[in-house]
């Protein structure tokens, strides 16, 4: 337990005075987990929107996939990307590995799944007299679709957070294609295995402290999206 | 003609919920459709709002030919305004929702404002404008929609049973709105009803739907229930609510029976019409209409009974009258289990 408590105090000490190397891994982490939820919510919203919205031959398998994603090990996700983006890969000209552009890639394929199936259940949810109210007021199919994001928008916004609460807390993907380089792709999960390795725990220590406070502050917008949703 | 229906059906897989060889409906006027739950009359409407197309027919609108595409029905959809039995607001103010359709149509703001202050005027929620429209109550909610519907000025407004979710201030209110859009505005009004009672005293034309097909008069006294045998070995009809009465030439089993209001005979208990299989109950409505006068007695069912303009002199029924009824087997039809 002295392990404990001395790593701790020891980190809220690196925290109160803004260690420079905490600092660079931590903007690292919200950076890359940043664009990459962006990143997928541009693709998984339209996708969600169009499977739940859409009328097609397939719907349902589609659905089924995108749950049996929402399982995807990083590592396999990891490998995968890896298979393209490794020099014999066929985007290896490209010279995406052990970056942050290889990690963004990585995570967004990761948490496309979240957001599409997350935004199909909350579309879903829609009550469907909005989708008819605005077709009798006048409405084409894309103003009636942009009548049902604007009532799902909780729903949507719920799905992106718990997203982003995947992916900054991962770390196959980040390891596999970023490589844990110290400044560049070292995210708050990687360093903090790293440390572990080296058997120095103030700083894995002090990084998880900002990875829990990071969860709680998603998980507390997560919350405060779902009560709207559910008001 | 404002609506001309030939052939028109509608399936929901192997069912058919809507069959209507010939049906017409006149422009400039309120029209009723009655019918039991379930006749067709929701399924008609969403056709005639051109929100649901029908699978096989043909139809025309206001004299054009409708072409059941959605390049098509798109400029007549912004003709027709449907109110739904429940309307649903969008999260937003009250004001915003109203200026939904009007943004669609490209109006300009203070001109959007305008018909907004108007038509929330005309129903009585002028102050309403910024109000949540989530946080409505039931006649609020049905009166915000038909000044949403309004602001659009259509031709036609379609309501789905509007006063089968508001109170009788509300009820009271909508009447008097749906009267004054015919009267004043020449819009067509055609709202669907299976409470004949006040569906007839709004109405200009009244169109009956029984079972999807458009039939003559409207079927009423509808209860579903099982014809079994009592102790002495007549055949009766009860009601799934315990109500019973003679049914003769009947199978037993489950059955789905309809009393015709003319077909009733009404008494006062002592007096010379009572007899053993008679049920008896208080009068609680009383209405006037053409071809007599329309007295609902709640017997443990609420049942329809019409009486000649002579009868109704002879009898002077009044609300709250404990009265009896017989039932005549000329006014019994058997609709099947």
């Amino acid at each position: 337990m002295d392990l404990l408590f001395d790593s701790f105090w020891s980190a809220l000490i690196l925290l109160l005075h803004a260690d420079k190397e905490l600092l660079e891994i931590v903007k690292v982490s919200l950076t890359v987990s940043g664009v990459s939820t962006l990143l997928a919510g541009l693709a998984g919203v339209p996708l969600g929107f169009w499977v739940a919205f859409g009328r097609f031959h397939g719907r349902a398998m589609i659905t089924t996939v995108l749950h049996t994603l929402l399982a995807l090990p990083t590592v396999v996700v990891g490998l995968f990307v890896y298979a393209f983006i490794s020099r014999r890969g066929i985007l290896g000209p490209l010279d995406l590995l052990y970056t942050q552009k290889a990690m963004i890639l990585g995570q967004t394929i990761l948490i496309i799944p979240v957001v599409a199936a997350f935004t199909i259940t909350a579309v879903k949810k829609v009550d469907k007299r909005y989708r008819q109210t605005a077709m009798t007021l006048g409405a084409n199919g894309f103003q009636t679709a942009m009548v049902v994001a604007t009532e799902a928008r909780y729903g949507i916004m719920a799905a992106i957070t718990a997203a982003f609460g995947r992916v900054i807390a991962e770390v196959g993907v980040s390891m596999m294609l970023g490589g844990n380089i110290k400044g560049f792709t070292r995210t708050m999960t990687t360093a903090m295995a790293l440390e572990y390795d080296k058997g120095q725990f103030v700083l894995a220590v002090a990084l998880g402290i900002v990875l829990l406070a990071v969860a709680f502050g998603v998980n507390f917008i997560l919350n405060i999206f779902q009560a709207r949703a559910q008001s | 003609m404002l609506y001309t229906l030939n052939g028109i059906t509608k399936e929901y897989g192997n069912r058919k919920v809507l069959d209507a060889e010939s049906l017409k409906i006149p422009a400039g006027k309120i029209t009723a459709l009655l019918g039991p739950n379930g006749a067709g009359k929701t399924t008609l409407l969403s056709i005639l709002a051109f929100l649901s197309y029908p699978t096989r027919g043909s139809m025309t609108y206001d004299s054009r030919e409708v072409r059941f595409a959605q390049s098509h029905v798109q400029p007549l959809r912004r003709e027709v305004v449907l109110i739904n039995q429940h309307p649903i607001m969008f999260s937003r103010t009250v004001a915003r929702n109203m200026e939904f359709g009007l943004k669609l149509r490209g109006m300009a703001k203070e001109q959007r404002e305008t018909i907004i202050r108007e038509n929330l005027s005309l129903v009585g929620l002028e102050h309403f404008a910024q109000a949540r429209a989530h946080k409505l109550s039931g006649g609020e909610t049905q009166r915000i929609a038909i000044a949403r519907a309004l602001a659009l000025s259509p031709k036609v407004i379609l309501c789905d049973e509007p006063l089968s979710s508001v109170d009788s201030q509300n009820q009271a209110i909508i009447v008097g709105l749906l009267r004054r859009i015919n009267k004043d505005r020449g819009i067509s009004v055609i709202f669907t009803s299976h409470d004949s009672v006040w569906a007839r005293s709004l109405a200009h034309e009244v169109l009956y739907l029984d079972e999807g097909r458009p039939v003559d008069s409207v079927l009423e006294n509808i209860f579903s229930g099982d014809v079994v045998k009592n102790e002495s070995g007549e055949t009766v009809f009860v009601s799934g609510e315990g109500v019973g009465f003679p049914l003769s030439g009947a199978s037993p089993g489950p059955a789905r029976v309809s009393l015709d209001p003319s077909g009733l005979e009404i008494f006062r208990p002592g007096s010379s019409g009572r007899s053993p299989e008679s049920l008896y109950g208080r009068i609680h409505q009383l209405s006037h209409e053409k071809k007599g006068i329309r007295v609902v007695i709640d017997a443990g069912l609420p049942f329809t009974v019409l009486l000649s303009e002579n009868d109704y002199k002879f009898m002077c029924p009044k609300i709250g009258d404990m009265m009896g009824i017989k039932i005549t087997p000329k006014a019994i039809r058997i609709l099947g289990g």
